[in-house]
């Protein structure tokens, strides 16, 4: 396993460059670019999100980060390991370094709760003794905010949404992972253990210096969360509106891609942008606008 | 890993001189579990060495620190860095859990 080491590296949990990826429709019988010379950093110690429209592509590179994936060409780099496709393979030992958290879960319903969360550790960290491996469990639990008492001994298929949630975590975070991929943490729950798991999110990234990857589209909590956001876009070709894969449109601090002006990130962020576009010729101009200054239009606009 | 063991007036401490995660925690499981097997009235882990410990590391405290009640013996920790005192308070173990003090000097009193 080659180990790129450079200052540069050593700061950055993830590291892609020009990432491409595309796959073969069977029915068109072409191949479709899903992702177009995709790059971004995401630092050690932060909160990066990464967001973009439904059938966007998040799911595929996510795959990819995550090793389910081999991308076409580019550079992936997890954690100082070159994971590049044609390079080395994405080995167990790059695995064990970061922890996910899928969207449905992915708890196997067969096993109790601790059973769940002890899984990672009994196979990949055999020499810890089963009483050592008892009171992690125990430990995990209680880092999501689960009374182990409770929570240790039940099945998967009696909890609630965000139960469920918050004990995939704690499988997540097993091994004491560097790195934490979420996907849509916050699909399916309600407003309040939402703002839970985002809460332990950054409390995770702040106390564990874990860095995390988020993908999602849910803007609220995205702007809670984030020391970092990219948008992707899916691009079209200038002669017609053909997909020709997804690009990194934008990125910045919150704050930053709130004062953005490129239309594409106002018409995204929607009530998020401290600017609103004109449907009707896109431009970006201040909100509360009554009619369009370069189209005069009437405010036909994304608030 | 390198562990020191330090005879204190009416027990024992026990100093780890490195990070404990999952592979040295074992080393410091094994120490632990033979002192405890003595059954000293006072057993103290100081980690003033420790920039990092993992939850194998907490693991092997709650252990040791439950053998020790059994037996009512007095088990203490050290923890002068805060960086490590927030992953204890992050597992919920700050408060009523372990007897916490900042120095050496406390704890052997």
């Amino acid at each position: 396993m080659s180990t790129i080491e450079s200052p540069k590296t050593l700061d950055n949990a993830i590291a892609v460059e020009n990432l491409r990826k595309a796959y073969y429709n069977t029915v068109s019988k072409q191949s479709q670019l899903v992702l177009n010379d995709v790059s971004f950093r995401a630092e050690r110690g932060k909160v990066t999100v990464l967001m973009g429209q439904s059938g966007c592509g998040k799911s595929t590179l996510f795959r990819i980060l995550i090793g389910e994936e081999i991308a076409d060409k580019g550079k992936v780099e997890i954690l100082g390991s070159d994971v590049s496709p044609g390079g080395d393979p994405f080995t167990e030992e790059v695995k064990k370094k970061f922890g996910i958290l899928f969207q449905s879960g992915a708890l196997f319903n067969s096993m109790t709760v601790g059973d769940n969360i002890a899984f990672p550790i009994l196979e990949h960290q055999p020499q810890l003794h089963s009483r050592i491996v008892d009171i992690m469990v125990q430990t995990k639990l209680r880092q999501v905010e689960l009374d182990p008492d409770i929570f240790q001994y039940k099945m998967p298929t009696v909890l609630s949404g965000g139960e469920r949630k918050r004990v995939s975590l704690a499988r997540a975070l097993a091994l004491d992972p560097k790195l934490i991929f979420y996907d849509e943490p916050s699909a399916g729950l309600d407003p309040i253990v939402s703002r839970t798991i985002d809460q332990l999110i950054k409390d995770l990234v702040r106390v564990l210096d874990i860095s995390s990857v988020v993908i999602t589209h849910e803007l609220d909590s995205a702007f809670t969360i984030a020391d970092k956001m990219i948008i992707l876009k899916r691009s079209v070709a200038e002669h017609n509106d053909d997909w020709v894969g997804t690009i990194c449109y934008d990125e910045g601090t919150p704050d930053q891609l709130r004062n953005s002006k490129k239309p594409y990130t106002v018409e995204f962020l929607g009530e998020f942008s401290n600017f609103a576009i004109c449907l009707q010729c896109r431009h970006v101009q201040e909100k509360g606008f009554q009619e369009c200054s370069q189209c005069h239009e009437a405010a036909s606009v994304s608030l | 890993m390198e562990i020191h063991n330090i005879p204190i007036d009416g027990g024992v401490k026990v100093v780890p001189m490195s990070d404990v995660d999952m592979t040295s925690s074992v080393d410091l499981r094994k120490v632990l579990q033979k002192l405890v097997r003595q059954k000293p009235k006072k057993l103290i882990v100081s980690l003033e060495n420790v920039e990092y410990i993992d939850s194998s590391g907490l693991a092997t405290l709650i252990e040791c620190m439950q053998e020790c009640l059994k037996y009512k013996g007095s088990f203490r920790l050290v923890i002068s860095n805060s960086k490590i005192m927030e992953v204890f308070r992050l597992a919920r173990l700050d408060r009523n859990v372990f007897q916490i003090y900042k120095s050496n000097e406390e704890a052997e009193k």
